[in-house]
């Protein structure tokens, strides 16, 4: 083997190291995706909470006008435990356990929301 | 010893191809790696927020300038989406729509000048709607919507006196809309028909989405979701360089929960059900969506409509349309308009495909089954 050849195969098998090396950092750094449930009211987030692990609670979301919503977290889940709106529609949702979930009460402008990653990029309803 | 020097060349000669091959190979696939690790990093992300429209709003705009995104994205919330639904909204007493609707409810026949574009355009819009859709949709449905306040803390099923008394203030065909210098002047109401008043809410988060794609591309925004409470519109292909997928809701399941999905780009998606707003009284569910005929929630054959459509405004009005219609009729209408992209879920869970969809369009709950309308 020529000397010129050892150095390219020396340059070649560290360029390989070194893609490796990337693409190992790349998936082993990166950003674990916890399901992670954000509530927001007016479009203005009141509290996140990592889902994965987290303790169970219940905690009530007041708004204008005497509203208020019952939140419940419980085996990694969270949902809207009881509410004083008209429909209930939000307690209806039930349970909310999957990246992309959401309920709405629309009357006391509530939202919560499951980040992650959805298996879709959006949904119609 | 000749041999040996032969030998040696011959392998002199076959290690540099080798080397030169694995260097190209390493090459690539260092190329792959850069791709892969670098790709997430290029693309930026801003979302808004807000409640607006009667629901939650979301906008999501992906490029790599980070402050011409948060530019972009506020300035589609506040001067697109807040200045719109002052213009539009029936629930804002200083709205275009409740000027003129103030100025119906006192007299037979009145004319409302100075109606700024976007309120004029719409209206005219929802009105040659009403003509194609042979009235199923009907932009002066609202006294009908007001009388039975679905979705409100004073829903109720109204009386059949009340309900003809409504339905007598409903006639798309009574509201005629001139331009005039720039700006509208709209004629509502006859001899026979008084009181009357327009309600946008069945075209206009339609029309606010297509407001809010045209000023986005204009920012330079190549890449976007809007998501107006469900009515969805899609810029460009998504940030993972593939189509938008977008999840349908299933209309017998939970929110978030789909029959199946649509790949699309630079489109938007929307879908009206039943399910979506009702309330249930002495056993009997009662929708929000009216049948101008009858005065009262449409009695459908079908489950869910939705509609593909570059015009927003359009796939909104024609959702409700195509709802009331029905099944037969929905079918007889899009085999006319093949411009007009549609999935109908009928009662007996059969999902009808137009041609157009049929590429995109995957059913994922098994226990539907896919037709392709004819």
């Amino acid at each position: 083997m020529k000397r010129g050849d050892r150095t390219m195969l020396i340059l070649t098998v560290a360029l390989f190291a070194v893609c490796l090396l990337m693409l190992g950092g790349h998936f082993f750094f990166a950003e674990r995706d916890d399901l992670t449930a954000v509530i927001s009211q007016n479009g203005r987030v009141l509290r996140t909470i990592r889902l994965k692990g987290a303790k169970a609670e219940e905690f009530t979301v007041k708004c204008a006008g005497g509203g208020w919503n019952r939140i419940r977290v419980a085996d990694g889940k969270i949902c809207m435990a009881d509410a004083n709106c008209p429909d209930r529609d939000c307690v209806k949702r039930g349970l909310l356990g999957t990246a992309g979930d959401s309920s709405v009460c629309l009357p006391h402008r509530l939202e919560i929301r499951l980040s992650g990653t959805p298996d879709v990029d959006g949904a119609t309803y | 010893m000749q041999q040996k020097a032969g030998t040696t060349n011959l392998t002199k000669n076959r290690i540099k191809p080798a080397v030169l091959l694995a260097l190209a190979a390493v090459l690539v696939l260092a190329a792959l790696a850069a791709r892969v690790v670098f790709s997430d990093r290029k693309t930026e992300q801003v979302e808004r927020d807000a409640y607006k429209l009667g629901t939650v709003v979301r906008i999501s705009v992906y490029g790599q300038n980070r402050r011409s995104l948060d530019k972009a994205a506020d300035d589609a919330l506040e001067r697109g989406i807040t200045r719109l639904e002052n213009e539009f909204s029936v629930n804002i007493a200083s709205s275009e729509i409740s000027r003129i609707n103030s100025a119906s409810r006192g007299g037979r026949q009145i004319t409302v000048g100075g109606v700024p574009y976007d309120t004029g355009y719409l209206v005219g819009r929802a009105l040659e709607i009403a003509r194609e859709t042979g009235g199923a949709f009907d932009p002066t449905v609202y006294p009908i919507v007001k009388l039975w306040g679905i979705g409100t803390d004073h829903a109720r099923v109204p009386s059949d006196a009340q309900i003809a008394d409504a339905r007598s203030r409903i006639s798309f065909g009574d509201v005629t809309v001139l331009k005039t210098n720039g700006t509208y002047e709209i004629k509502i109401g006859s001899r026979s028909r008084r009181q009357m008043a327009l309600d946008l809410g069945g075209i206009a988060k339609g029309y606010v989405a297509d407001v809010l794609a045209e000023m986005l591309r204009k920012d330079g925004i190549k890449c976007a979701l809007i998501d107006l409470g469900g009515n969805i519109y899609v810029i460009g292909e998504a940030p993972q360089g593939r189509p938008w997928k977008l999840g349908i809701q299933h209309p017998h399941k939970p929110r978030g929960e789909y029959f199946g999905t649509v790949d699309v780009e630079d489109t938007s998606v929307v879908t009206s059900g039943p399910y979506e707003r009702f309330f249930v009284k002495n056993g009997v569910r009662y929708h929000h969506i009216f049948d101008p005929q009858t005065g009262r929630p449409a009695r459908s054959d079908l489950e869910s409509v939705t509609i593909v459509s570059r015009v927003s405004a359009n796939a909104d009005a024609l959702c409700t349309a195509l709802f009331v219609m029905g099944f037969d009729k929905s079918a007889a209408f899009l085999a006319k308009h093949r411009d007009i992209q549609a999935l109908l879920v009928r009662s007996d869970r059969t999902v009808f495909v137009t041609k157009g969809l049929e590429s995109v369009f995957r059913l994922s709950d098994p226990s539907m089954k896919q037709e392709t309308l004819k």
